[in-house]
């Protein structure tokens, strides 16, 4: 027995050893490449998850993340784009600004031409041309900008943009249903293909089962660019690299902002365009879009406390994080040396919503004593300790060309006392009235809690709900829907806090509009369309972003004036401020905080352009143009 | 035993299905509208609606359901959902597959460093039971084994590779060693596989090596026909490694294993070090350990070959399970030490109700569980007279 056993071992053992050497003798051979033969001026980041893709169509489609965004940035060119900092709107791709929109009786159209650059240069070596803008809004029109998803219905709004043309290699004609300034701030801006890599693809994903699926997954590597930077090599989970576009020809070489609004453009032939008024004196920023690495290097991070472990030691410069540095990591690194650490503001919005539908929420009166007892200095500065800053106004402050800084804030600079006594004089003023009417003692402190809040016709009012993301998912918002419950509470609005995760919230008060006030907040674009899209009537139904149902006549007829406005950006800002002013009477939201972007950067290793501007270090321009920034480490 | 192994199979069978059925079931009735993750509350209605057309999520959950199971007959677990982390349409078995092998390798040279130190220490304070021997290993142990994952990870991250610099921050490759191959097709998986191929022939090797030479009469001979079966098996896969250029890559993962292996083998030994000892101290009363000494043997070979082997039965048992539950035990690790393997997919599916995804992987490792089990069972019959099946 034991001998059988032994020789079916050796048996064993012998074919084993004949496996091994039939996989070596086939052993797959990677020759070696011996060192690495890739530039090694890198200016490495840290990213904390993968994109989804690379593939432009699917990072501008409804999968886009910021991930996809940062590893794919300045890839694509477009014909317009916004400066650094002050985010100007100005030509990119495109020579001028569009012509002012024609009426065209034959076609009954609008119509404006724009003139492209000469010279401009893919990485394959051929010219952008007026024949990649035309493909590229076909090739969106074909699909459906709809069914695409994500910003496409920006780029191509399908109310809007009736079809694209290429006159001949430089210009590009767009026709229009109607005057509106997306037309400006949502088609100009569009990431335009380059027609020789895409258009087999585009015609093989229109014949696909699933069209949108299949161009979604077309593997870009290799895809030309006109950035600075090439696709590069991505390893999943692990990193991508990107190398310097060896062709790059920058359609804005150089960017120079004067203190009296002007800008200046020169781009890679020397030759400048001027707007927003003539230079005057010596800029005060110039930023120049020559690559100064020679790759561009994503290191992906499991967890941010890795990432900035690995910051800290100085393995990465910079570590990209829409939300920002969390407190805790913030504090770790600002004493440490080489590292330093910049707070800007955020395009978002963090706000409290009504539901107008309902009672006794749709009585201005009512939201205005509301808007009276929120203290958002109290909870940002004493509670918060300063990370988040009070917001007033829809539009953000550092949306400098859009922003109204002059707009109605009730209970500005009042004392607790006054506040509660201005908010029972408003909700008085409206016929509500108490069983036990709140009362404040001689030095200002709350007495006694108002009770028994009747409605005008003496009805009592119901309990309400407050609606609010969960402590784990937002602990700001959740803290301001405590001192809320409790500030309306004491003059006898019976209101209770209700924590939801994120997406019943969404669903309770987005789709089923099942709420009373709710708090909430969205992630803003520069052209301020969602002063449409979020406060026009005609978006009050389920799921449109109406949310509050808010419906003014006065504010319809206003908002599509400034929608309409697509060539005068002066009257387009006005008509923008006005609305504002609007919106803070009327009150659909309370605007309640906005949360600044705190980074960290090796300011050992690298110098951006700029440190200041919305959204941060990763905002649209630094992040555009990783050619902007400047390694000063070069051993690195 | 065929009727047993029938039964058993078709129990394990049964199970899994309940467990996907549970797993998709939970996914539906959780609270709030699934598309909310997938498209943002600013994505126009219309444009909402195209992806939950596309996505097929407008049809009844039975029909959902069905169409599951049925794709899941003919080994299509689905397409992964486009969220955050996954690229919408991917084929979840490709997600599986290039993701497998790296939470394979980490963790079961994590459990078998775990298994061997604890079976050694175990062995050894049974058998000093009562002194400081016995004490201080114990208490060592059950100190670190009650660590917070993720503290354990960042202290030795801190420790290891901030301060001293002696280890990376995570991930397991440095990218100058790997570009170059990477630019000529090379997938991480082209080095996963064949070092878990290297692991799994050399364990095969192993056993079959030992087996044919236990029956030499000479100890001498024994040692040295081992000795020279080991080296065989060294040249040989010296020889293949050196031969797809690919040796500073495996070595390069080893070298980024170091620490998330360093910090789950001091939170995990002690749990089989524990099992040994108790089953050892059962063992150390038995007759045949006293007949044993009786006979005059030395110390060490009572401890070795007859307490140890005896006592052996329970840890191989918890060896097995401990394998198939790698998954589990890969959630916090894999993220801490940006090792994206099977863990981190089932975390960021979960958080991210990518459903396909973390039923592809729940199934995976239920699948795994459930063969362990059934191997256990298997093995007791095989090993144990006492067990016996009807």
């Amino acid at each position: 027995m034991l001998r059988t056993v032994r020789n079916a071992s050796l048996a064993g053992l012998g074919a084993l050893a004949a496996l091994g050497l039939a996989l070596i003798v086939t052993a797959p051979r990677w020759a070696s490449p011996g060192a690495d033969s890739a530039p090694g001026r890198r200016y490495i980041t840290g990213i904390f998850e993968d994109p989804s893709a690379r593939n432009p169509w699917a990072r501008h489609g409804p999968n886009g993340t910021v991930w996809n965004s940062y590893v794919s940035a300045g890839a694509l060119p477009a014909l317009f784009g916004y400066t650094t900092e002050r985010l100007d709107w100005v030509p990119r791709l495109a020579q001028d600004v569009p012509s002012p929109l024609e009426y065209d009786e034959q076609q009954r159209l609008w119509r404006s031409t724009v003139r492209l650059k000469r010279n401009i240069l893919w990485s394959d070596g051929t010219p952008v041309t007026a024949h990649d803008v035309a493909f590229t809004f076909d090739a969106i029109m074909r699909f459906g900008a709809i069914k695409l998803g994500g910003n496409f219905p920006s780029y191509a709004p399908d109310d809007v943009l009736a079809r694209v043309r290429a006159l001949d290699d430089d210009n590009v004609e767009f026709l229009m249903h109607r005057r509106d300034a997306r037309y400006r701030f949502g088609v100009l801006t569009s990431p335009i293909f380059q027609k020789g890599f895409w258009e087999p693809h585009v015609k093989a994903a229109l014949m696909a089962e699933d069209p949108l699926r299949a161009i979604f997954d077309v593997d870009v590597t290799g895809e030309p660019v006109a950035g600075a930077f090439l696709r590069g090599t991505w390893e999943r989970g692990s990193f991508i690299d990107r190398p310097v576009n060896r062709r790059f020809t920058p359609d804005t070489a150089t960017e120079e902002l004067f203190a009296n609004g002007a800008v200046r453009l020169t781009d890679g032939k020397g030759e400048t365009w001027t707007g927003y008024g003539q230079p005057d004196g010596a800029p005060v920023l110039r930023v120049s879009n020559v690559p100064r690495v020679d790759a561009v290097h994503y290191k992906v991070y499991g967890s941010q406390a890795a990432g900035v472990l690995a910051l800290q030691a100085g393995e990465v410069s910079f570590l990209y994080n829409s939300l920002g540095l969390e407190k805790g990591f913030e504090d770790q690194l600002k004493s440490q040396p080489g590292i330093t650490i910049v707070r800007n503001p955020s395009n978002s919005v963090r706000f409290m919503g009504f539901n107008f539908r309902r009672e006794p929420m749709r009585r201005p009166a009512f939201r205005q004593a509301v808007a009276t007892l929120i203290d958002r200095q109290f909870i940002t500065e004493r509670v918060l300790q300063g990370v988040a800053t009070p917001r007033v106004s829809v539009v953000p402050v550092d949306n400098t060309f859009w922003h109204n800084p002059d707009v109605i804030e009730y209970g500005k600079g009042l004392t607790r006392a006054d506040r509660i006594r201005d908010a029972v004089r408003i909700l008085e003023g409206e016929g509500f009235s108490w069983t036990r009417k709140p009362q404040l003692g001689a030095d200002g402190t709350l007495i006694q809690p108002g009770q028994g809040l009747r409605m005008p016709d003496g009805q009592p009012v119901r309990p309400l709900n407050l609606l609010s993301p969960t402590e784990s998912y937002d602990p700001l918002r959740a803290t301001f829907a405590a001192w809320v419950e409790r500030w309306l509470n004491e003059v006898g609005i019976p209101v209770r806090k209700n924590y939801l995760a994120f997406n019943v919230l969404i669903s309770r008060a987005n789709d089923q509009q099942d709420f009373d006030m709710w708090i909430s907040g969205f992630t803003l674009t520069l052209y301020p369309a969602y002063l449409n899209t979020m406060f026009h009537s005609r978006y009050t139904s389920p799921r449109a972003r109406n949310t509050a149902g808010y419906v003014s006549r006065e504010y319809d007829a206003l908002v599509d004036e400034f929608l309409g406005e697509a060539d005068d950006m002066n009257r387009a800002r006005t008509l923008a401020l006005r609305l504002q002013e609007i919106l803070a009477r009327d009150l659909p939201w309370i605007p309640l905080f906005e949360t600044p972007i705190v980074e960290a950067y090796r300011s050992d290793q690298v110098t951006f352009p700029t440190t200041r501007g919305l959204n941060g270090l990763q905002g649209a321009r630094n992040n555009e143009m990783p050619g902007l920034i400047e390694s000063v480490d070069l051993a690195q | 035993m065929t009727r047993f192994l029938v039964q058993r199979l078709l129990q394990s069978l049964v199970l899994l299905v309940l467990v996907i059925a549970a797993v998709f079931l939970i996914f539906q009735v959780m609270p709030g509208d699934i598309t909310t993750v997938m498209v943002s509350p600013e994505t126009p209605p219309e444009a909402r609606q195209a992806v939950i057309e596309r996505l097929g999520l407008d049809r009844p959950v039975h029909e959902r359901f069905a169409i599951y199971m049925r794709g899941l007959v003919q080994f299509d677990l689905g397409a992964a959902f486009p969220t955050a982390s996954f690229h919408g349409g991917q084929p979840v078995t490709a997600i599986i597959a290039e993701r497998l092998p790296r939470t394979v390798l980490l963790f079961v040279v994590v459990v078998v460093v775990n298994y061997a130190l604890g079976f050694a220490i175990g062995k050894r304070i049974a058998w000093r039971r009562g002194g400081i021997a016995e004490l201080l290993p114990t208490a060592i142990g059950v100190v670190l084994h009650n660590v917070f994952t993720p503290v354990a990870g960042l202290v030795l991250l801190w420790l290891f590779a901030l301060r001293f610099g002696l280890f990376p921050f995570g991930g397991w490759q440095d990218f100058t060693r790997w570009r170059p191959f990477i630019e000529r097709g090379l997938t991480s998986n082209d080095v996963f596989v064949p070092m878990i191929g290297t692991g799994a022939f050399f364990v095969a090797w192993t056993l079959l090596l030992l087996r044919s030479t236990s029956g030499m009469d000479r100890p001498s001979m024994r040692r040295a026909a081992r000795a020279a079966g080991f080296a065989v098996f060294v040249v040989g896969a010296l020889v293949w490694w050196q031969r797809t250029a690919l040796l500073p890559l495996a070595l390069d993962v080893l070298y980024h294993m170091t620490l998330p292996v360093l910090a789950l083998v001091l939170i995990g030994f002690a749990t089989p070090m524990l099992v040994m000892r108790d089953s050892m101290l059962e063992t150390m009363r038995d007759d045949f350990v006293l007949t044993a000494r009786a006979k005059g043997l030395p110390d060490r070979q009572v401890r070795d070959r007859h307490a140890a082997r005896a006592a052996l039965l329970p840890i191989a048992t918890s060896f097995a399970l401990a394998v198939a539950l790698v998954v589990d035990g890969a959630v916090i690790t894999e993220t801490l030490f940006s090792w994206p393997g099977m863990g981190q997919a089932l975390l960021r599916s979960v958080t991210e109700k990518n459903y396909p995804v973390t039923m592809g992987v729940v199934i995976v490792a239920g699948t795994t569980v459930l063969l362990a089990h059934l191997i256990v069972d298997l093995l007791y019959a095989a090993i144990d007279p006492r067990v016996r099946h009807a």
